[in-house]
């Protein structure tokens, strides 16, 4: 498979305000064509700035991209005219945001929303538009298409407007799809819904997905592959079935043991202990090394390697060698 | 829709049933006999007697109130006492003036105000935004009839390009060439006004640019001006639309010293005038008037800004 | 949360404090404007008759010969008389209705529905309704204004009492048998500090531009006085031979307003960023 996107040594830096320094650390992922790839990270760990970078849409000057590159297709995104870009921009990669219930213009019905998608990258009628934006709308299992296409993003439910968002975005057969926590700030079962759709149609279209998620408990249900992200750097990256059998890094275990699972029933849930470093804290050379139950003094001061378990699996630390969760 | 119209009128109805009491009520606060205050020092006792009656100053405040209502709700708002005509009369007179007046300012607002606030927030934190934000807010501090007085020693005293008094109707000869007389007046109640619209619309355009959405449409890969027009700023006009009725109030008030300065034969001097002449029917009548017509456009307003906002309706 | 606007925050520093040196100057201007002046502010001189600035008369003369420079200082003392007149009204007068209405919800709604009608009419018409009444003079004037932003702040009052009130602490006081005027003074009075100081400097500063507008129109502070507007409203008809006499009042009241704004913006942005729907950028006009 042809890598459809590839991150190489992203490093995005913050200029201003609270927090100033590096926020995403020489970061590299790679995405082959109709891959999905969870990226897992805690709050701040720059997993959605990355995204971010990927789309162009940074919050610059605030944040701005130091160094590396994003390739999309074979072409580099950073050194592309704004204009070409933006053509990227929705076509070739579309993105989903974590509030559906402020990623709607309030005052723009939900149907012609799609449509300034579809028109925006397709000389199309608008009268073609509205008719595929109803075949949108059924794609996503709206019910009653055609009314919610009349729809202000107010009278729909969270879960609806998620719909509208996923319809809006696989409007022009984009060959990527960012989607950020997607479904963080909506009802547990309604969480399930939206999970599985993305997850069909991601499968039907063939289509790559880069999903963003704090939650290890999801990535099983959405994802080919992993990648796990703690403060700005890439810890691992496997394969979904070895991140939860073979984790090498002790943050992934550290990330595993939280979570509440049926066969673990009755054992304790271990959180990690101290909390993740800001980006203007000094650096070490691991960044989890201070949290880390095996760290020892190697890890102050040598950058981990890059070591490989298998052949899509990853890690970097001085300490995947054997052994059971801490 | 519906039901938010019947809840904003029944809110206008009663706010105008009270300040027109009050209106009412002002006159009789004023120390002598209501009726020798509003005939004025030359009336014979015959007349005050009469009036007395008329107004029913006998009865119950109530009672009164209810006669004066209806006299000006069939348009008798009394007689001037200096005039000796139907004050409804002299507030025709004024109303073309004072409309025009008011709409060119408007007009003055919406095109400097609107665009220079979005220049600034385009171009935010840049010596252009600094340079225009300050000016801004020094010409929100600046009394209108200054402004006035210096637009007339620049363009009507030193260079002679406008007239700097007066307001012949464009029903009378000129016609439509008669508004030049309204351009340094109504930039002159312009200014103060439309460097709040810059500061407003800068500021709700920053805060909009800010939204979740309109990420969302820089997302979708549309052209940055199809994301401003579309989805920045008719989002930040709402906040400006609400400021609308709030700068016809500010309109109304320096109306009153705007056309003093450029003796506009307006509502507004006549307020002064009859107040200065103990006017008191006019003053009344005037009054009445003014807060009709600002109570009238601040519920257009707000309609306008449920037809323009969605969520509003379902309020 | 990153600032997105941190170049207006510096831009926003260096004007307010030059809106409080502004502020400064103009108190001293005050306290000492018989020392500061050169010449008697009231002092005829028919020779002197519409004379530019030169070195004895740095800001001109006026048609009566009298100084503009002593006249322009002297105008601060009604300034300042009238911005602090109009301040302890409209503040006292907010306080009283706001607190009241919102300890006393029933009389509340019946005051903020008065406070709505007074609301509906523009802010000069309702002066000049007032003065009317009371007819011209200094305490008039400041009665007149004051009532105009008694509304806006008692409105700001009661929002801001009404929010404290439903706050748990002020439950917890209830539950304590503190007593009605022990929860106003100890705990809804303190807490009002602070936007009733923003407040004040916006007050103060509409103040000018209305008690200006008041004397140019011949209603407000009696002529002979020198106040800015008086100075502007006597010299209209010289303006184009003596243009310093429309410079320096105007300049006056413009930069006196100017001033308390920015400070009053600055404070507000300080204090919190919400408050700014609290208070709009120029009051009531």
């Amino acid at each position: 498979m042809n890598a459809l996107l590839s991150v190489r040594d992203l490093l995005l830096v913050g200029n201003a305000g609270v927090d100033p320094g590096v926020i995403v650390d020489r970061l590299s992922l790679v995405i082959s064509e109709g891959e999905a790839l969870a990226l897992v990270g805690e709050s701040g760990s720059g997993k959605s700035l990355t995204a971010l970078a990927i789309m162009g849409l940074l919050p610059e000057p605030e944040v701005t991209v130091q160094g590396g590159g994003v390739e999309f297709d074979g072409h580099d995104l950073l050194l592309m005219p704004a204009p070409e870009r933006r053509k990227v921009a929705g076509h070739g990669i579309a993105m989903i945001f974590q509030e559906p219930m402020t990623s709607l213009n309030p005052v723009m019905r939900v149907g012609d929303q799609i449509v300034e998608m579809i028109r925006a990258h397709e000389s199309v009628s608008r009268k073609a538009a509205v008719a595929r934006a109803t075949k949108l709308l059924t794609a996503v299992r709206m019910p009653e298409p055609a009314l919610r296409l009349r729809a202000y993003p107010h009278q729909l439910s969270g879960g609806q407007r998620q719909r509208a968002m996923i319809a809006m975005a696989l409007a022009c057969r984009p060959k990527l799809l960012i989607a950020d926590e997607p479904t963080t700030a909506l009802d547990v079962t309604v969480q399930a819904h939206i999970l599985t759709l993305l997850r069909e149609l991601q499968r039907d279209l063939n289509m790559a997905m880069l999903f963003i998620t704090h939650d290890l408990g999801v990535v099983a249900t959405i994802a080919d592959r992993v990648a796990i992200m703690y403060c700005g750097r890439m810890a691992e990256t496997a394969p979904v079935h070895d991140i939860f059998r073979a984790p090498a890094h002790p943050y992934t275990r550290g990330l595993l043991a939280c979570i509440p699972t049926a066969d673990r029933r009755g054992s304790e849930l271990v959180a990690i202990p101290g909390q993740m470093p800001s980006p203007s804290d000094p650096v070490l050379a691991c960044r989890f090394a201070p949290r880390c139950p095996r760290a020892d003094s190697r890890c102050g001061h040598v950058a981990p390697p890059t070591v490989t378990i298998s052949a899509k699996h990853f890690a970097h630390c001085h300490h995947t060698g054997s052994g059971c969760s801490p | 829709m519906v039901r938010y119209l019947i809840r904003r009128i029944g809110m206008f109805l009663p706010t105008l049933l009270a300040s027109s009491f009050l209106i009412f009520a002002f006159i009789r606060l004023i120390p002598g006999d209501p009726a020798a205050v509003m005939l004025g020092d030359q009336a014979t006792p015959e007349a005050v007697a009469a009036l007395r009656a008329e107004m029913g100053l006998e009865q119950s405040l109530l009672h009164q109130y209810i006669i004066w209502l209806t006299a000006a709700l069939t348009g008798d708002l009394g007689k001037s006492i200096f005039f000796q005509v139907p004050v409804l009369d002299l507030i025709v007179d004024g109303l073309e003036t004072s409309v025009l007046l008011a709409l060119f300012s408007m007009v003055w607002i919406v095109i400097l105000g609107l665009p220079i606030g979005m220049l600034a927030a385009a171009r935010r934190g840049s010596l252009l935004d600094q340079g225009l934000s300050g000016l801004a807010m020094f010409l929100a501090s600046v009394p209108t009839f200054w402004v006035g007085l210096y637009l007339i020693l620049i363009f009507a005293a030193t260079l002679g390009w406008l007239p700097s008094s007066g307001y012949p109707s464009i029903f009378e000869d000129g016609g439509i060439t008669n508004l030049r007389y309204l351009l340094l007046p109504s930039l002159a109640l312009a200014a103060p006004n439309a460097a709040l619209i810059i500061r407003l619309t800068r500021a709700s355009m920053l805060d909009v640019y800010r939204e979740d959405y309109v990420r969302t449409a820089r997302a979708k890969g549309l052209h940055p001006l199809a994301v401003v027009v579309r989805h920045v700023f008719r989002n930040a006009l709402l906040t400006v639309v609400s400021a609308i009725g709030f700068t016809v109030a500010a309109l109304i008030s320096e109306a009153v010293v705007t056309e003093t300065v450029f003796s506009l034969p307006g509502i507004g001097r006549m307020v002064v005038q009859s107040i200065l002449r103990r006017d008191y029917p006019v003053i009344q009548g005037t009054i009445l008037m003014i807060v009709l017509l600002y109570l009238t456009i601040n519920l257009v307003v707000d309609i306008l800004y449920a037809w323009l906002d969605p969520r509003v309706k379902l309020r | 949360m990153i600032h997105a606007r941190t170049g207006r925050r510096n831009g926003g520093r260096r004007l307010a404090v030059f809106g409080l040196a502004m502020v400064t100057v103009l108190a001293v201007c005050a306290v000492f404007a018989p020392w500061l002046s050169p010449q008697d502010p009231l002092a005829i001189d028919p020779l002197a008759r519409l004379t530019s600035p030169n070195a004895e008369h740095w800001f001109g003369t006026d048609h009566y010969g009298r100084d503009t420079f002593s006249r322009v200082v002297h105008g601060s003392r009604m300034a300042a008389l009238i911005g602090i007149g109009v301040v302890a009204i409209a503040l006292g007068g907010g306080i009283a209705f706001g607190v009241t209405s919102a300890v006393f919800p029933r009389l509340g709604l019946l005051l903020m529905r008065i406070v709505d009608v007074l609301m509906a009419f523009p802010a000069l018409l309702l002066a000049l309704a007032l003065i009317v009444i009371l007819g011209r003079g200094v305490e008039n004037s400041i009665l007149a204004i004051g009532v105009v932003y008694m509304t806006t702040t008692a409105r700001i009052v009661y929002g801001v009492s009404l929010r404290l009130k439903a706050e748990t602490w002020i439950d917890a006081a209830l539950a304590m048998g503190a007593g009605t005027s022990r929860i106003v003074f100890l705990h809804i009075l303190p807490n009002l500090m602070s936007p009733l100081f923003v407040q004040a400097s916006f007050v103060f500063a509409f103040a000018q531009l209305q008690a200006a507008s008041l004397d140019f129109l011949g209603l407000g502070v009696p002529p002979e006085t020198p106040t800015w507007g008086n100075m502007l409203s006597e010299s209209r008809v010289y303006i184009t031979r003596a243009p310093w006499l429309l410079l320096f009042p105007g300049l006056m009241i413009a930069l006196s307003a100017f001033s308390l704004n920015v400070v009053g913006d600055a404070v507000r942005d300080r204090l919190d960023p919400r408050l700014q729907t609290a208070f709009s950028a120029r009051g009531r006009s």
